[in-house]
């Protein structure tokens, strides 16, 4: 076979197709192609085509976080650095520092080189807030632009981009597309595989498309100048008026809403807020994360899971989940869906019930032109049915279909709250912990337990400063516990099982507070990441679980966030909680479980991320871990 | 040359990143789950039982889930120990009853699932072998901790009861309940990268 030399990737017959067996389709399709050192491509092709597969297979990371059959050759003779669609799901740090310092530390670069570059990798891509900025308070363009930082600290050869401006509004995507363009013509050695539906953006950055068909094959590979030359050829595709035997609103006009402004202004908050108030039956949802309305195993049961609930019977959604080209996908699992065709899988749900209402956030996010078409126009087939669609979006093409255009302001830049660090280390703080608790041994009468406790509040009232805050409600779980402990201790020696007495049972009680209530109090002190990091630089705890632990932890904001939005869908869904406990404990587990299905769907994408900057190379496990 | 490895890895002993991040972040959700129920739950379930106290047991197995669900996923030595840590972590970070403590229970359980399944050699992951995991983890936790902890007055009678409780709860709950969770999240496609 040919190797052409200064080739950075070249595949030859590439062919990959998910899951154990051959009986599925491929994604890839006998790839062939090859990318000189230093050339910039784009990759297009329709929602589904396999593009960010291509893109994980290049980045080393395809078999290693789904399974999956590969056959022919690939050959990558570049150090890839890897940008996804939405940075939130991949980051590991809570801080912008911790962020961005993650691929060196991962190769165990020295600690004062990574901090000078965390600084200067920063400022390269024009995000003035400093190393210790949370991450939680960028702006969607912040927070992609912080992502590219963390994949240039790597210094790559060929940079791979998934969509990596699909998720802004126009101001947040210039920008972050300027960050790119900058980070690429720094190093003319650079080769760079940008993933878009969009060609024009990139138009001055690359020389070459390549087109992925619906199948997965690669259909054409062009120069720019002819890519386009054969664009013009064909007659751009008009919205058609479709009817989809949407059932009419009585006495309703239609009406398009749309909500617009930057990215982070809050037009997602002011959705859910102008949802709370309907019923299932009457609203159809789409929220931004598509993955939240999935119920069930099939593309078909999710479709028609509130068509069921509601106790409809109709072929709306047969005809819905057609026009928008997933007949063939109906028994397919809807996470084996790309995310294009996953959003559209969401639109037939919120639609097949033929609700009054329907609110979309940013619903056409990851379609191709084709795509796009087929969204806008069940969007105008609803319309003419009679109901009021409210849609946020950026999508400048979407806000002219609206009757109605709504700005939301963006919100004041919120103050930067100083991180609350307790002064108390927190492996001192578990140590304590556990001193106090093989103590409380010692307590074994009334007099030593009231003793011990009284020295326990003094020393802890004196210290008051330096424990960490702490709400007074933090108390209020064990001090129930306490009285709990009291009572069924003295009743159980009353029904005469077992001899402990009323008096026994307030030693026992005196002995757990000895030991609990501190540890309520210091518990503040456990910051997860400061926790994780002190027990493998002191303890020498192996540093990569305990890494992945305090990443994990630090994703608890997001995860209340996600829990309201799963909470919220479900409703809207159909799924209520009835009034009795047990009907509550049920609609509370179904929606852990699905709020697990979803946060383990986006553990997909943070693996994705953390491997491809170096997380399951060998040095890792001898990382370095800088404070920020 | 720097050739790309195209073969999927899911026989060797040596953990995959996916490995980490998975255990990880079914332990964290499973933790805030354990947090909702000291927090909302215990209360008022522990009032049904101050007739007859031991019973109190059989709610342990919701404590031990996140060890054996990590274990059943991930599929390799110390995996239970690791998500059981987490989730214990998430419960003291959020604040619960125990604080700072819940370390030494998730501690215990973890090593108690690990030693069950070192047993069996990380081969067999089957409901009898879990539900084994489940109760030993019982056994570790009352014995070694609560016993001395919480216990130290009471009636052997009560002690055995006690522990023949949480058993059964970390069999059935934990061990069984462990089980069908994880067979659920396989069917609904997010566990793509594990081995059936």
């Amino acid at each position: 076979m040919l190797l052409l030399n200064n080739a950075a990737v070249e595949a030859k017959a590439l062919s990959w197709a998910p899951g154990g067996g051959t009986q599925e389709f491929p994604l890839l399709r006998n790839l062939s192609f090859a990318i000189a050192s230093g050339e910039r491509v784009l990759l297009t092709g329709p929602s589904g085509s396999g593009k960010s597969t291509l893109l994980r297979a290049i980045a080393g990371i395809l078999g290693q976080t789904e399974t999956g059959v590969f056959s022919g050759e690939l050959y990558v003779r570049a150090k890839t650095g890897l940008l996804l669609q939405d940075p939130t799901n991949s980051f590991v740090s809570s801080r912008a520092g911790g962020e961005v310092a993650f691929g060196p530390e991962n190769y165990a670069e020295a600690e004062s080189l990574i901090r000078t570059q965390a600084q200067w990798r920063l400022d390269q891509v024009e995000l003035p807030y400093g190393v210790h900025r949370s991450v939680h308070e960028l702006s969607g363009g912040e927070a992609q632009r912080l992502a590219l930082a963390s994949v240039l600290a790597l210094d790559p050869e060929l940079l791979l981009l998934d969509e990596p401006t699909s998720m802004l509004d126009a101001a947040a995507a210039k920008n972050v597309t300027q960050a790119i363009r900058d980070a690429l013509l720094a190093e003319p050695k650079r080769s760079a595989i940008i993933v878009d539906h969009e060609v024009e953006p990139w138009r001055v950055l690359v020389s070459r498309v390549l087109v992925l068909d619906s199948k997965g094959a690669l259909v054409s590979d062009l120069s720019v100048a002819d890519f386009f030359e054969r664009e013009r050829a064909l007659r751009a595709p008009t919205l058609k008026i479709l009817d989809l035997g949407i059932p009419s609103q009585p006495n309703s006009q239609g009406k398009i809403t749309a909500l617009v402004g930057p990215s982070g202004a809050g037009k997602t908050t002011e959705l859910m807020r102008r949802l709370a108030k309907f019923r299932a039956a009457e609203v159809g949802w789409v929220p931004q994360q598509p993955e939240f309305t999935v119920v069930g195993n099939t593309v078909l049961q999710s479709a028609l899971a509130t068509v069921k609930q509601l106790g409809l019977e109709n072929q709306l959604g047969l005809r819905l989940l057609a026009q928008l080209g997933l007949e063939t996908k109906l028994t397919q699992n809807p996470f084996q869906l790309s995310g294009g065709e996953l959003r559209r899988l969401a639109l037939v749900s919120a639609l097949a019930h033929h609700p009054s209402n329907l609110f979309l956030d940013e619903p056409t996010v990851g379609q191709d032109s084709e795509t796009w078409l087929a969204v806008a126009e069940v969007i105008l087939a609803a319309k003419r049915a009679g109901m009021a669609i409210t849609i946020a979006t950026h999508d400048q093409r979407l806000v002219a279909l609206a009757d109605e255009v709504v700005e939301i302001q963006a919100m004041p830049a919120s103050v930067a709250t100083a991180p609350r660090t307790s002064r108390i280390p927190p492996l001192v703080a578990l140590m304590i912990s556990f001193v106090l608790l093989a103590g409380s041994f010692a307590i074994t009468s009334l007099n030593t337990g009231i003793t011990a406790l009284a020295v326990e509040v003094i020393i802890g009232l004196a210290l008051w400063r330096v424990l960490p805050q702490q709400k007074a409600e933090r108390f209020l779980p064990i001090l129930i516990a306490l009285a709990s402990i009291w009572l069924s201790n003295g009743l159980f020696a009353s029904a005469g099982f077992g001899a402990v007495g009323f008096e026994r049972a307030t030693v026992i009680t005196l002995r757990v507070a000895f030991f609990a209530l501190p540890s309520v109090a210091l518990s503040g002190a456990l910051r997860p990441e400061a926790l994780a990091r002190e027990l493998v630089q002191r303890l020498r705890v192996p540093a990569r679980p305990a890494f992945v632990a305090g990443a994990a932890m630090a994703r608890l904001e997001l995860i209340q966030w996600h829990w309201a939005a799963v909470r919220q869908t479900r409703r809207l869904r159909g799924f209520s909680a009835g009034r009795g406990p047990v009907a509550r404990t049920r609609e509370f587990a179904a929606s852990l479980f699905a709020l697990l299905v979803q946060q383990l769907r986006s553990a997909g994408d943070l693996a994705v991320a953390m491997q491809a900057r170096g997380f399951g190379e060998a040095t890792a496990k001898r990382r370095t871990w800088v404070k920020f | 040359m720097n050739d790309i490895n195209l073969a999927s890895n899911t026989k060797t002993h040596e953990w995959r990143v996916i490995d980490f991040v998975v255990a990880a972040v079914l332990a964290v959700v499973l933790g805030v789950g354990m947090w909702a129920y000291d927090t909302f739950a215990y209360a008022p379930v522990g009032l049904l039982f101050t007739a007859v106290p031991w019973l109190a047991g059989l709610q342990f197995g919701i404590w031990t889930l996140p060890a054996i669900a990590g274990a059943l996923i991930v599929r390799r030595p110390g995996a239970a120990l690791l998500a059981e840590l987490i989730a214990a972590s998430v419960e003291v970070t959020l604040g619960n009853t125990w604080g700072a403590t819940s370390l030494y229970s998730g501690l215990l359980q973890g090593a108690a699932v690990e030693l069950v399944l070192l047993l069996a050699i990380y081969r067999r992951f089957n409901l009898s072998i879990v539900a084994l995991a489940g109760a030993a983890a019982a056994v570790a936790e009352v014995i070694i901790y609560e016993s001395w902890a919480y216990w130290s007055g009471t009636s052997a009678e009560f002690l055995i009861s006690y522990l023949a409780a949480c058993m059964l709860s970390g069999a059935a709950i934990a061990g069984a309940g462990g089980y069908f969770l994880v067979r659920s999240l396989r069917a609904t496609g997010v566990l793509g990268a594990f081995a059936k």
